[in-house]
């Protein structure tokens, strides 16, 4: 049973990964959208120096990974339920735990993708030279950032059909990346938007890599990433129960 | 064949990644040594003398810092380097010290980039003020000095190789204190110990007169105390400030009242402090490892001597205890090393005076200021002791956070000094050098004449006279050969010594050493053995080595009128560095009046 489901992982991971390769139209926005708006930003915009790639790298990455966790679940997973897929799906031998690990393998594919571009830019581009743990760690932060975002994408596909999904995905896609301080930094905001910030994951897991590349603080607070992980892990169990209750909603 | 799909792209992306984190910039560890006065420092916490700004900026043109701030922008084509994981720090000031022969050059290649000097030679400050105003590339760090000490006649301060013009009554004090200024004295430091009966002092009346004398001319006055009643003694008076701490009592409410209302301030000295105390602090600096490899040996064995004798009243704890009071009250604390003292070096000991602040009880943050900003204010010293805009670019960068662990202060990344970086080598030859072995063991028979064994008189090794007149002192010694050793086989070397007083510890006796003081290796010899005969008491054995500028270490033996033989441990001369032996002396003193002593087969044992 064990091999059967470990079978069934790796054939859905191979099944996604050539889905991606033989219609790639779908993912490469989502791949290449984040290292250009770095580049625009970091590099091309007036004003731009070293300070501000090393800021962007922390926040774009976190822009890199949640185009494939939001779309790639919200869109995804509306699309393939509208199609009658997942009922299939629920009918076969396969086990849900391996369609669901291998959309989050994939989607660790596609943000690994996304990332390795703005790592490239910001290193040898802007000569930003951090000790290879900061770096394996900054890597660690943004994979893991995926998870949240993945949450999101499930309670989208489950709770919406595939036309809503899209409409939906993208709001929630561009809010958490622009309202999270992850194109500029909050302390731009008028006050009550920076209020919505700080109840958005994008916005405390950016706090969290903007600590571990020990980038500039735009104001004269000081970073507690400690604050910030736990909210992050307050907001992902919040998260996850919604996503459970939306899974149930649509299986009955 | 979708299996083979996941398992190629799985394994190849996390290849991919493995190298893309691999060869990503890392920050160089470069040892790009600034070879002009302008460049940039980013994202560095910066201490400012006060406190900690984060992820700050600076840019340093011709040597002075132009912009310090968070959104600065950096010129294109200046040098810059990443401060991430590093705080800067403004130059050390080490606020009590002696300066002579390499003291600037130690100082400054543990960060201390401001000496302020408590009593040396009038000679060491031609050319200070020049120097300190200079932006120029050097290794040296930059001296004010209160030049010659005001001190009686066999007092403190008279016990050193150096000429001290002493004072005695009220009267003198307005042209002495005027006599500092012409030599350039930059403040006036005066010694009061009065009421003890192991030295003489200044009296109350004379160290008012020279507190006012300075006053009207227009310097500050500090007061070298060690008691309570001293120091409440010289606050009456109107002093700017106290060198030490005082340690036989805990202070009064009086005492920091007053102290606080008349704007004094204290520079504690903990580390000598604890040194004469015996808390062998030194020797624990000595041993870390951020702290050895920049040492001479010279240091090192400064560090590991104590002052071989316990002072009254010299308590660590009470001085800490009042360290802290009168932090606690708003006193201002700078932190001062009194090296090159026994247990103290000059540079290091400063960063163990922050050290000891902390254990006193003061926050990492304010010994870092007692080290920097406040020095700076207390003696007026401008652009130095901050980081700000204006302010000359001496500092240093440190690996981790100082202002949460003192010690961090020694983990020591770069030193800017004028804009330039310092390279951080300690003098050549001073540990590397190899001395070869001590020709012979055979020091001396004496049989025909006073030469050592002829092994060694070929070196160059002789036997002479030796007395404190080096140091200003009035002993006298000869040696000759006389008939009829201790083995009436062929003579011994009698030392004729007159000891006089003059010098705080007078000697007079015979000196083993080759004329050029060219060092040799005795590591092989477990003690030192000779036969001696002469006017009752006791006498010292002195063991030199190469560099020293301070007490060799010594041991004390009994002398009666007949021969016997002495036998002395290397082991027990403490802090003898073996492989760089430059002579011995057998000498006696420091009681006064005549000896007469034969000597006779001084030899080392294996």
């Amino acid at each position: 049973m064990k091999s059967l489901a470990l079978n069934a992982f790796f054939y859905e991971c191979g099944a996604e990964i050539l889905k991606a390769v033989r219609a790639p139209e779908y993912i490469l926005p989502t791949l290449l959208m984040p290292i250009a708006f770095y580049l625009l930003f970091a590099f091309a915009l007036p004003g731009a120096g070293d300070n501000n790639a090393l800021y962007f790298l922390a926040t774009y990455g976190i822009f890199a990974v949640m185009g494939p966790s939001i779309f790639g679940f919200g869109v995804g997973v509306a699309n393939e339920r509208d199609r009658g897929w997942l009922s299939i799906k629920r009918a076969s031998p396969a086990p849900a735990i391996a369609y669901l690990g291998a959309k989050i393998t994939v989607t660790l594919i596609f943000a690994s993708l996304a990332l390795i571009p703005i790592y490239l830019a910001a290193g040898f581009g802007a000569g930003i030279a951090l000790p290879h743990s900061v770096w394996a760690l900054l890597l660690g932060l943004h994979l893991m950032s995926v998870i949240p975002f993945i949450l999101i994408g499930l309670i989208v596909g489950f709770s919406l059909g595939s036309n809503g999904a899209v409409a939906i995905s993208n709001i929630v896609f561009l809010a958490m990346a622009a309202l999270g301080g992850l194109w500029l930094p909050i302390f731009l905001f008028p006050d009550a938007l920076q209020k919505i910030s700080i109840t958005l994951p994008s916005y405390q897991l950016a706090e969290i890599a903007l600590a571990i590349v020990d980038a500039p603080t735009p104001t004269d607070s000081l970073r507690v990433p400690s604050e910030n992980i736990t909210v992050v892990v307050i907001m992902t169990i919040f998260l996850a129960s919604l996503a459970y209750l939306a899974w149930a909603r649509q299986r009955n | 064949m979708l299996n083979r799909v996941f398992f190629i792209t799985i394994s190849s992306l996390i290849a991919l990644l493995g190298l893309v984190i691999f060869f990503l910039p890392t920050p160089t560890q470069e040892n790009e040594v600034f070879s002009n006065n302008s460049f940039a420092v980013e994202n560095i916490s910066i201490f400012d003398g006060y406190k900690v700004l984060k992820n700050h900026s600076l840019i340093v043109e011709d040597g002075i810092i132009t912009q310090v701030g968070k959104q600065i922008i950096i010129p294109k084509g200046i040098s810059t380097f990443h401060g991430i994981g590093k705080t800067l720090l403004p130059g050390l000031i080490d606020s009590h010290t002696h300066v002579y022969g390499e003291a600037l050059r130690a100082s400054l290649r543990f960060g201390v980039t401001t000496s302020l000097d408590m009593f040396t030679s009038p000679a060491m400050l031609k050319n200070m003020k020049d120097k300190r105003q200079s932006l120029t590339n050097t290794s040296a760090s930059d001296l004010w000095s209160a030049g010659i000490l005001a001190t009686v006649p066999g007092g403190h301060g008279t016990q050193f190789p150096v000429s001290v013009e002493t004072i005695t009554t009220a009267d003198e004090a307005h042209t002495w204190v005027a006599n500092r200024i012409a030599e350039g004295s930059d403040y006036i430091k005066l010694v009061y110990m009065p009421n003890n009966n192991y030295i003489k002092s200044l009296d109350l009346i004379t160290a008012s007169a020279i507190i006012k004398a300075g006053h009207d001319q227009g310097v500050m006055v500090v007061a070298h105390i060690s008691t309570l009643k001293a120091a409440q003694e010289m606050l009456d008076a109107g002093i700017d400030g106290l060198v030490h701490i005082f340690t036989d009592k805990p202070v009064t409410e009086r005492f920091i009242a007053q102290a606080v209302k008349d704007g004094i301030f204290v520079i504690p000295t903990l580390t000598v402090i604890a040194a004469v105390d015996g808390q062998k602090t030194g020797a624990a600096l000595a041993a870390n490892p951020q702290v050895t490899a920049y040492l001479t040996t010279l240091q090192k064995q400064g560090l590991v001597t104590n002052f071989g004798t316990s002072w009254p009243s010299f308590d660590f704890d009470i001085g800490m205890q009042n360290t802290l009071k009168l932090y606690a009250a708003g006193v201002p604390i700078l932190a001062g090393s009194d090296a090159p003292n026994p247990g103290t070096t000059h540079g290091a000991s400063l960063h163990q005076e922050m050290e000891l602040l902390v254990r006193a009880g003061l926050t990492p943050l304010a010994a870092l200021s007692a080290a920097t900003a406040v020095p700076a204010q207390a003696f007026g010293i401008k652009g130095r002791g901050s980081i700000k805009v204006g302010a000359r670019a001496d500092f240093i960068t440190v690996v981790g956070r100082p202002d949460v662990d003192i010690s961090r202060s020694l983990f020591i990344d770069k030193i800017i000094k004028n804009g330039y970086e310092v390279k951080r080598e300690k003098p050549e030859g001073s540990d590397n050098m190899v001395h070869q072995p001590l020709e012979s063991s055979l020091l001396g028979t004496f049989d025909t004449d006073i030469l050592p064994s002829t092994d060694l008189a070929e070196q160059g090794f002789t036997w002479e006279g030796t007395d404190d007149r080096m140091a200003n002192g009035n002993s006298e010694a000869r040696v000759y050969q006389i008939e009829n050793g201790a083995d009436e086989t062929g003579g011994a070397l009698r030392v004729h010594a007159k000891i006089k007083s003059g010098f705080l510890f007078p000697w007079a006796g015979a000196y083993f050493a080759r004329t050029d003081q060219a060092a040799r290796n005795i590591d092989a010899y477990k003690a030192i053995s000779f036969q001696i005969r002469g006017t009752p008491g006791k006498y010292t054995a002195l063991m030199f080595t190469t560099g020293m500028a301070r007490i060799p270490p010594a041991q004390t033996f009994n002398v009666s009128h007949d021969w016997k033989t002495i036998t002395l441990d290397m082991e027990a001369f403490s802090g003898l560095k073996s492989e760089s032996f430059v002579g011995f002396a057998i000498t006696a003193g420091p009681a006064l009046g005549l000896f007469d002593y034969d000597i006779d087969n001084v030899i080392f044992r294996e």
